[in-house]
């Protein structure tokens, strides 16, 4: 029950947070908030409308013109203090269709395809080609070219990869969407925080480097006596 | 103050096979389109709802 709690207010704290950055950014009253079973130890943060899934409207010059809908998939880490996204997804779609444009998606669990990475739902004949004749040769490579989305593009690894800040001010400055004074500092300060994160969490994959780098800087760093280097997959997959 | 729910295996099925029964597809079907990135614009409505469900349920994610 302790632990139920513990998921909960956390949950409430990462749904507020989301939530608040989005307020300051767009011109929408969304509500992002988490469902949660106990029992498989998985919660899942979206916008929520009462308790079911929602979109984002998003508009230009106050009409509607697209969605946006992402999700968080979460559970307890190793330790069983602190929530770990296993999986997130943007999307964008227009009003016209429920295909998406363009999606950013980070999977801690792909197997050959880059953790993160953006896919986009269009056609491009020259690149279809040089799909379809890399396919008849090397069947790892899509057996859909002429589909756009069946390549990822890779964006950092799970280290480095955008955050959601990233995914707003895409939507912001490459799509027109409108937004709400002050827009940029919030989307700032957003990602400071989610940068700042990942930076602690680098620290921990790369101690020796984080190190030597503050020594550069002047700082007395010394390493624990059983200090090992052993550099995690994360650094490395991409 | 973001909402948190607590929601039940019973609640999450139902939701899933209502999603799956509108689309007159069961899950593996719905797996097998995803994994061949050919889901219909009717399966894509749903997606990510479905996936979020799956992971609820303690279930293999989609392909993506």
């Amino acid at each position: 029950m302790e632990e139920n709690t513990a998921l909960a207010d956390q949950a409430r704290a990462f749904a507020s947070t989301l939530q608040d950055t989005i307020r300051r950014v767009l011109p929408s009253e969304a509500v992002i908030g988490a469902r949660f079973t106990p029992s498989a130890n998985a919660l899942l943060v979206t916008p929520l409308s009462g308790s079911s899934v929602a979109e984002i409207p998003l508009t230009v010059g106050g009409e509607p013109v697209a969605f946006w809908s992402f999700s968080f998939q979460m559970t307890l880490d190793s330790s069983g203090a602190f929530l770990k996204t296993v999986k997130s997804a943007f999307a964008l779609r227009s009003t016209f269709e429920d295909i998406p444009l363009a999606r950013l998606e980070y999977d801690g669990n792909m197997r050959t395809a880059p953790v993160s990475h953006w896919q986009f739902h269009g056609e491009r004949g020259a690149f279809s080609h040089l799909l379809a004749r890399a396919h008849a040769m090397k069947k790892y490579v899509t057996d859909r070219p002429h589909s756009l989305s069946s390549v990822h593009f890779p964006t950092g690894g799970e280290r480095f990869r955008p955050g959601m800040e990233d995914f707003l001010e895409f939507l912001v400055r490459e799509c027109g969407v409108d937004r709400v004074d002050g827009w940029q500092r919030a989307i700032e300060e957003g990602r400071e925080i989610w940068r700042r994160f990942q930076m602690r969490t680098v620290t921990r994959d790369l101690q020796a480097e984080a190190a030597q780098t503050l020594r550069d800087l002047n700082w007395t760093v010394t390493p624990p006596a059983d200090f090992e280097e052993s550099v995690g997959r994360a650094i490395k997959r991409w | 103050m973001s909402p948190v729910i607590e929601v039940s295996r019973e609640e999450l099925l139902t939701r899933r096979d209502e999603i799956l029964g509108r689309l007159r597809v069961d899950l593996s079907e719905y797996r097998q389109h995803a994994r061949e990135h050919r889901l219909t614009s009717d399966e894509w409505a749903v997606r990510d709802e479905l996936d979020g469900l799956l992971f609820l349920l303690g279930e293999e994610s989609l392909a993506i």
